[in-house]
């Protein structure tokens, strides 16, 4: 399933288990807000010249091929 | 707009508009489990035509895409996986409505949806046990997705003391994921307090 080796799992688990069900959720909302920055930045650095407005049609184009990627 | 504001702001829209709906998906095993990043806010919705206006004429353009004949030909059709989708056109972030079905198993986990807080936002959510079984169902049908099954792994492991392990199992057996299941188990070192 994970062939990564979890030596500190225990502890890990108990980190998570110390937030609350909340705080979990918007630590989901903060990682999927900074996958977006980055993977903005990558785009502009591919697409530096494009003005705002195709840059800004281009991202969402790109987003879109991200959704429901979870298989 | 944050996706955190645009949940709010649909969970408002559904309250206001008296529909009932559940948060499921990726932000539901965050909340249960282990945080990661998503694209999509997943709702399950008991939509009726009147419920249905409210949000078309709340997510309007230019700021939102809501595709009327979308929401009218979901409502329209029957079956079990019938949905449409809100985005942020400032984002690009989407809300994904799945219509509530007839099919047992979905009936029974919004029977069991329970209230829980995000951000000051108080939301119905699928309780564990129906997140991690959604989740193996969705594994099922999609040959085996590793993403699905490790949200389900870590919701598992972190409220496996609290769970109805045999609602999970009976559930597991009619939906035809033991398999999974039980490679979640074999995989699982839960957390005990």
């Amino acid at each position: 399933m994970d062939p990564k080796p979890r030596p500190n799992h225990d502890q890990y688990l108990r980190a998570l288990h110390r937030m609350t069900p909340g705080e979990r959720a918007m630590k989901a909302f903060e990682l999927s807000e900074l996958s977006r920055q980055l993977f903005i930045q990558g785009l502009r650095k591919r697409f530096p010249d494009l003005p705002e407005k195709d840059f800004h049609k281009l991202l969402l184009d790109r987003l879109a091929l991200c959704h429901n990627t979870n298989y | 707009m944050s996706q955190h504001e645009l949940l709010r702001r649909v969970v408002e829209t559904l309250d206001e508009a008296g529909i009932d709906y559940m948060l499921t998906g990726s932000y539901v095993s965050s909340l249960q489990g282990e945080p990661r990043s998503s694209h999509d806010i997943d709702l399950v919705v008991a939509l009726n035509e009147a419920g249905a206006s409210a949000l078309i004429k709340t997510f309007q353009p230019p700021d939102y895409y809501l595709d009327e004949i979308s929401v009218v030909s979901a409502l329209s059709q029957s079956g079990d996986y019938r949905q449409f989708n809100l985005l942020d056109s400032s984002t690009g972030d989407k809300v994904d409505f799945w219509l509530l079905s007839d099919d047992a198993f979905d009936q029974s986990r919004f029977r069991r949806k329970a209230f829980d807080e995000i951000g000051g936002v108080r939301v119905k959510v699928s309780r564990p046990e129906d997140t991690i079984l959604m989740k193996l169902r969705w594994a099922s049908m999609s040959g085996g997705s590793e993403k699905q099954l490790h949200d389900a792994l870590r919701v598992y492991e972190l409220q496996f003391q609290q769970m109805d392990h045999r609602y999970l199992d009976e559930w597991a057996a009619t939906l035809g994921v033991v398999a999974l299941l039980d490679r979640i188990k074999a995989n699982a070192r839960p957390l005990r307090i």
